[in-house]
């Protein structure tokens, strides 16, 4: 989908230049009357421009002490009608007051009204969700957050996409999925998170493969939107992401999948054997989250011989939850041989932290003064502490 | 003509001159700020709270550590220490440089979070002065102490970064307390687009404020006139200047007191340049500069939302120091990277960012101060009538007022952290005193920091630390 609007940057200077130019003008005309009585033209033009600005200043700031004056007493109102307002949203979330009942209050409190429907609204599910996102609805305030999805700013429509998206309303899914289009990655989000709480089956896979397109904030926020769906992603769509072209995106929907943290059945199988080093890292971070998967020791052992050191250290770094300890000698190899620092450092800690055998390999290196030493030193002591190295690794 | 009206002709003419200069910068200054205005107003930036506690426990958020070089902190390191250990962040760590402080630093540091000398391994190989010991804490807490003999903050930095392990490193000032969320807003364009380097936050001025472990509990623009002064001088530079640079991706100054860079990039470039006062600056300037002659994509941002508060001197002697070093440091910069200046090569880096910081930052002061040097004189030998120099020093203290109320105006359409009116009036009224004085006087200081910077003084001077203000306690 294409940004809605033009680019945040042209719009920018244009808007500046605008302002620079409006006040180049004012300067202009107050600069007339002055040249005629002052002897040097610099300081009449310099006198203009304070002129000017001055004027432009003084509007602004008493604008912005209007302003506050106006929060502080709507902040004061909201605090004397809240109470009442919210009364009437949960009688109206329970049944026992008609929609319209709210009409008034919208009409004559419509900020404070807005913001007790929607205090109200997040904690509630089901049938009282329900009955209040109808409330809101027919008093209008749904139609007002639509009009609000056309707005200039991002933070307005943003806001009125997080709202509408309480509403949980497939009616709305077109909607937002127009927001996907938004240059504002917020306003994305928004939209992800509201058709995450609207998606059904094959339209969960759909949002999944959009973030893993996004930028890590989205998969982050996403991997977390998408938790409930986790079995159904993990075990089906897996094999959809096996076949995907682009391998940064294969490995952002691997991180996805990593951010939900849960043992789950995954078909790793074709991913370990990725063409793309950064898809087998992943394929192989994911390893100690993938119930019944069989054989790790040889995975892991395959993962610490291959030719990329991104993968060698991903291997070193699973075998500790596995506790792959027949993986112990073939780490030992990896610490002493591997000309790269961050396989070593991963091996080494792996190492410390995978029992007595591993410690002895890193003990015989302090010994014998193998190159890993000072590495083998440090994971040991941090072992002896207790941290179990876990901080830093790699 | 005489030799005296030929004088009289030069004389006039670098009057004008003054006059054109000063019409330029104030318009260049309010371009700015209107820019900064239009580009703080049209982004979304604020995270609600639940995807802050999303992105917080996170797993694909890269790992920071933070480096916090300390130099004599005893008051106020045990505090900044525990603020940072518990900044909301799902992975960070926390390495204070002692910098050979002669107080007793780093017995607090040992005493107060358990630590033992540890065998962490180096990870890089940049200049810095010995490396005596290396603590870790006992406690499960991610803070390690490095102890070394006193270099300088640019080498305090490389040596944290010599242990440093995670792919981000956010250098700090030990006596600065971060806002909660800080490290997270600081991360999020690291996150958004893998060419960003370098991102740098919003630096507030915590003298008035009330901090409570490490916390801020109350902000109050406070009663002292120099440090209120600062708080509009934050205000201009943070909220117009480097919003407008960073628009333009030329953003020039990362501030020592908060950013956040790629650990890579950084140690790719050498580190921090252990030669000069403005490490921060000359880093950020040489990151650009190999990027462009790499002919890589890259970003270095500024980012409005994360807060880094932190201590400005209130003392004009200190004041002083402080001027002078932050002017030296844009002169070795600018000297060390003057190939850059007009370089097509380098685009608007090279074309604006470059010739407006020379022009404006390095030899602004001293051609102000020529301006009243000139004023006064001309009006001495009777060749400026009264009226006009009054009306010269009118017009420039008019200027100078307009940019210090636009700067607290934008601060208030804009990130609005100050929350009772009368610390805006407050602020109004001191941008007026800073007008009729302050503001020649620090034009003096730079001049003399412009002199010192061209004739190559070394040296940071001294920074006072005092104890963070606490909340009074309820009477029994």
């Amino acid at each position: 989908m294409k940004p809605r609007r033009p680019g945040n940057g042209i719009t920018i200077v244009g808007e500046t230049l605008a302002c620079l130019v409006f006040l180049a003008a004012g300067t202009y005309l107050a600069y007339q009357p002055l040249a005629g009585q002052m002897k040097s033209s610099g300081l009449a033009l310099g006198w203009a421009a304070i002129i000017t600005q001055g004027v432009a200043l003084f509007a602004l700031i008493f604008g912005l002490l209007g302003d506050k004056m106006k929060q502080n007493w709507r902040r004061r109102r909201a605090e004397r009608v809240a109470p009442m307002i919210r009364e009437r949203a949960i009688a109206c979330a329970m049944g026992l007051a008609p929609a319209d009942s709210l009409l008034r209050d919208y009409r004559t409190y419509p900020l404070e009204t807005e913001a007790c429907l929607v205090d109200s609204l997040s904690p509630l599910s089901g049938e009282q969700r329900r009955r209040l996102a109808a409330a809101a609805e027919q008093i209008g305030l749904a139609r007002r957050w639509r009009r609000q999805l056309g707005s200039w700013f991002p933070d307005l429509r943003r806001r009125a996409g997080t709202y509408l998206g309480l509403l949980d309303s497939p009616a709305d899914r077109a909607t937002f999925e127009a927001m996907l289009g938004d240059h504002d990655e917020l306003v994305r989000i928004q939209a992800l998170r509201a058709l995450a709480r609207i998606a059904r089956g094959e339209e969960m896979f759909e949002l999944f493969e959009f973030a893993a397109g996004e930028s890590l904030t989205v998969q982050a926020l996403m991997s977390n939107a998408l938790r409930s769906a986790a079995p159904m992603l993990c075990q089906e769509a897996l094999t959809l992401v096996a076949g995907w072209k682009d391998a940064g995106r294969i490995a952002a929907a691997l991180d996805m999948i990593r951010g939900w943290q849960r043992s789950l059945p995954m078909p790793l199988g074709p991913l370990l054997e990725h063409p793309d080093a950064q898809v087998r890292a992943r394929a192989l971070a994911l390893l100690p989250y993938a119930a019944g998967f069989e054989p790790l020791a040889e995975t892991i052992i395959r993962g610490l011989a291959d030719p990329d050191h991104a993968v060698r250290a991903a291997a070193a770094e699973a075998a500790v939850p596995l506790k792959i300890t027949v993986a112990v000698p073939f780490l030992a190899a990896v610490a002493r041989e591997d000309n790269s620092e961050i396989v070593v450092r991963a091996a080494v800690f792996a190492l410390a932290r995978l029992g007595a055998g591993g410690a002895r390999v890193l003990e015989a290196q302090i010994i014998h003064g193998g190159a890993c030493a000072p590495l083998a030193l440090e994971a040991l002591e941090k072992l002896r502490l207790r941290r179990g190295g876990e901080h830093w690794a790699t | 003509m005489s030799l005296l009206g030929l004088c009289h002709a030069i004389f006039l003419a670098l009057e004008d001159g003054i006059i054109a200069y000063v019409a330029v910068i104030n318009l260049i200054y309010l371009g700015l700020l209107l820019l900064g205005y239009f580009v703080l107003r049209k982004r979304s930036t604020e995270l609600e709270r639940e995807e802050l506690e999303v992105l917080a426990k996170s797993p694909l958020v890269a790992p920071v550590t933070i480096l916090a070089p300390a130099y004599n902190e005893a008051a106020t390191i045990r505090d900044s220490v525990r603020a940072m250990l518990a900044l909301n962040h799902p992975n960070h760590e926390l390495i204070v440089i002692n910098d050979g402080s002669r107080d007793d630093t780093l017995q607090i540091l040992i005493d107060e979070f358990h630590l033992y000398r540890s065998s962490r391994t180096p990870t890089a190989e940049l200049p810095s002065q010995p490396i005596r010991a290396i603590y870790e804490s006992r406690e499960p807490i991610a803070l390690v102490v490095i102890d070394k003999q006193n270099g300088g903050k640019a080498d305090s930095l490389n040596a944290g970064l010599n242990v440093v392990r995670a792919p981000l490193v956010a250098v700090v000032d030990s006596d600065s307390v971060l806002e909660s969320n800080a490290l997270l807003y600081a991360q999020r364009p690291f996150l958004d687009d893998p060419s960003v380097l370098a991102s740098g936050g919003i630096i507030r001025v915590i003298n008035g404020c009330e901090v409570s472990d490490g916390r801020i509990t109350r902000i109050s623009v406070g009663n002292s006139l120099l440090a209120a002064l600062q708080v509009i001088e934050y205000f201009r530079a943070f909220l117009g200047a480097r919003v407008a640079f960073s628009f333009f991706n030329c953003l020039l100054i990362v501030s020592g007191a908060f950013g956040l860079f790629r650990r890579d990039a950084v140690v790719e470039a050498g580190g921090f340049d252990r030669n000069t006062v403005g490490e921060d600056m000359e880093l950020v300037v040489r990151l650009h500069r190999r990027s462009h002659e790499a002919g890589r994509p890259y970003r270095i941002v500024f980012v409005p939302e994360p807060v880094c508060w932190t201590q400005v001197p209130e003392r004009l002697r200190v004041l002083r120091t402080q001027r002078n070093r932050w002017q030296r440091g844009t002169v070795e910069t600018l000297r060390k990277h003057r190939r850059l200046f007009g370089n097509p090569r380098y685009g608007l880096l090279g074309m604006f960012a470059i010739p407006y910081y020379a022009a404006f930052e390095m030899f602004g002061p001293l051609i102000e101060f020529t301006g009243y040097v000139v004023t006064l004189g001309g009006l001495a030998i009777g060749w400026i009538p009264p009226a006009i120099a009054i009306v010269f020093f009118l017009v420039a203290i008019g200027l100078g007022l307009v940019l210090s109320l636009s700067g607290i105006v934008l601060a208030e359409l804009t990130t609005r952290r100050y929350p009772q009116a009368r610390d805006i009036l407050r602020l109004f009224a001191v941008s007026v005193v800073e007008n009729l004085g302050l503001r020649l006087l620090i034009t003096f200081w730079r001049v003399q920091g412009l002199i010192d910077g061209l004739r190559g003084k070394q040296g940071w001077g001294t920074m006072e630390r005092r104890r963070f203000r606490t909340a009074k306690a309820a009477p029994p």
